[in-house]
C-alpha cells in the first residue's frame, strides 16, 4: 500500500480520535465510516481482524493502531486504568486521583 | 544567569504490576527515588521534554520539535492522569524559542496542546502538587521522520546556553526526560526487551558519553531498542542540556517483560 493510500486509513482513525461525535457514530454505523474514508473490502476486513500483522500491512502508524484498539474496544475501559496500583502513592502528595 | 541544577530521565508508562509484582514494585519505587531528588534541588522551573503519542500532533502535520508557551496546560487525561491544570511558564518558553532560533533551531511554539501521558506521567513522577511552573518541550519520536538523537542533544545544548546567558541570576532549571527505554509498539517483532542495549544506553549516560551516544542513526536506535526506544531521544536532549562528559547515576532498571518494555531512570546533579 502506497503512503497515499496509507494516509487515507490513517486519516480516518486519527480523526475518530480527535472527533467523540464522529467516533460514537462509526460505533454505531462502522460503515458509514469506511463509505466516507472510501475503505474497501479487503481494507476492512485488516481493519476487522486488527492484529499487529493486518495492521502494518495496511501501513497504520503504531500509535494509531492503538487509538483503533481503544475506538473499537467491545466495552469502554473500566476502573482507575493502568495507574491503579499507583495512585495513592503516585498522588500522595496532591490530593489527585482519590475519586 | 540562570543555573541548570539537575538533569533527569525515565520511562514515561506505568501498568498493571499483576504477574510482575516486585519489578512493578521497583520500577515505582526509582520513579519516587527521582521525584525526592528533584525536590531536593528546589527547582524554579521544570522543563519537561517528551514524545507526543499523536494526540496533539499528527500525521496531517507532522511536528518533531516544539515548546509549550502557554501559560496553563490541561493534561489530555490518558492512562487515567487526572486533567487538572498546571502552569506553564511563558516567559521561560519564549526565551527558549527566541534563543534557539539564533542557535539553528526552529522551535514550534505551541499555546494549545493537551500533553498525553509521555509528558504528564513525567511531570507527576516530578511534581505531583504543580507547584513548579513547566515548560513542555516535544521531542516527537513518533513521526515517521523523527527528530535524530544528534538534533535532540543539541537541542538540549542550546536550553543550557539560554539559560545560563537569557535567564534571571540564580533561578534555578530542572531538566527532565521522559520515555523509553526498548519497546516495539504494534510492530512485528520477536523480541520484547532489549536488557543488553537499554543497558548500554544507561552506560554511556551516566559515564559521561552522552554526546558520543548521540551520534547513533535513528535506524540503528529503532533496530537495537524498537520504534518505542526512539523516545531515548528526550533522555538526550536532557544531557544535552548538562556540562559535557557530566556523570550521573542510574536510578532503576527493569526489563519488564511483562509490560513488554525496558524501564529505567537517571539522575544527574551538577
Amino acid at each position: 500500500m502506497s503512503g497515499g493510500d496509507s494516509y487515507r486509513i490513517n486519516r480516518m482513525i486519527q480523526d475518530l480520535n480527535g472527533d467523540p461525535v464522529a467516533r460514537e457514530h462509526h460505533c454505531a454505523d462502522p460503515d458509514f465510516t469506511y463509505a466516507a474514508y472510501a475503505i474497501d473490502a479487503e481494507e476492512k476486513a485488516l481493519l476487522a481482524d486488527g492484529s499487529v500483522e493486518a495492521m502494518a500491512r495496511l501501513n497504520v502508524h503504531p500509535n494509531l493502531q492503538m487509538k483503533w484498539v481503544f475506538i473499537n474496544a467491545k466495552a469502554p475501559p473500566r476502573g482507575p486504568g493502568p495507574l491503579g496500583a499507583y495512585r495513592d502513592r503516585l498522588f500522595a502528595h496532591s490530593g489527585k486521583g482519590k475519586d | 544567569m540562570g543555573r541548570i541544577v539537575g538533569g533527569f530521565a525515565t520511562s514515561h508508562v506505568l501498568f498493571d504490576p499483576a504477574g510482575a509484582e516486585e519489578q512493578a514494585e521497583r520500577v515505582f519505587a526509582g520513579m519516587m527515588a527521582i521525584r525526592d531528588q528533584i525536590r531536593r534541588l528546589e527547582p524554579d522551573v521544570l522543563v519537561v521534554a517528551s514524545g507526543d503519542h499523536l494526540n496533539n500532533f499528527t500525521l496531517k502535520h507532522q511536528v518533531t520539535l516544539a515548546v509549550g508557551i502557554a501559560d496553563t496546560f490541561i493534561p489530555l487525561g490518558d492512562m487515567g492522569i487526572p486533567q487538572d491544570s498546571f502552569r506553564g511558564h511563558r516567559a521561560f518558553a519564549e526565551a527558549f524559542a527566541q534563543s534557539a532560533v539564533t542557535q539553528g533551531f526552529d522551535l514550534v511554539q505551541v499555546e494549545e496542546a493537551r500533553p498525553d501521558h509521555g509528558l504528564m506521567l513525567t511531570k507527576l513522577i516530578a511534581d505531583p502538587d504543580g507547584n513548579v511552573p513547566t515548560v513542555p518541550v516535544f521531542i516527537n519520536s513518533a513521526m515517521p521522520i523523527p527528530p535524530s538523537p544528534a538534533r535532540a542533544f543539541g537541542l538540549g545544548e542550546a536550553l543550557k546556553t539560554m539559560v545560563e546567558r537569557d535567564r534571571p541570576r540564580d533561578e534555578r532549571v530542572v531538566v527532565i526526560g521522559g520515555g523509553g527505554l526498548s519497546h516495539w509498539l504494534r510492530v512485528p517483532s520477536e523480541i520484547k526487551v532489549a536488557e543488553t542495549f537499554d543497558r548500554h544506553i544507561l552506560a554511556e549516560l551516566t559515564e559521561g558519553r552522552a554526546r558520543q551516544f548521540a551520534r547513533i542513526d535513528n535506524q540503528t536506535l529503532r533496530a537495537e531498542t524498537g520504534n518505542g526506544g526512539l523516545e531515548v531521544a528526550s533522555w538526550l536532549f536532557m544531557t544535552g542540556a548538562l556540562p559535557d562528559r557530566a556523570t550521573g547515576q542510574i536510578v532503576y532498571y527493569e526489563p519488564v517483560e511483562k509490560w513488554e518494555s525496558g524501564m529505567g531512570g537517571v539522575a544527574f546533579h551538577v
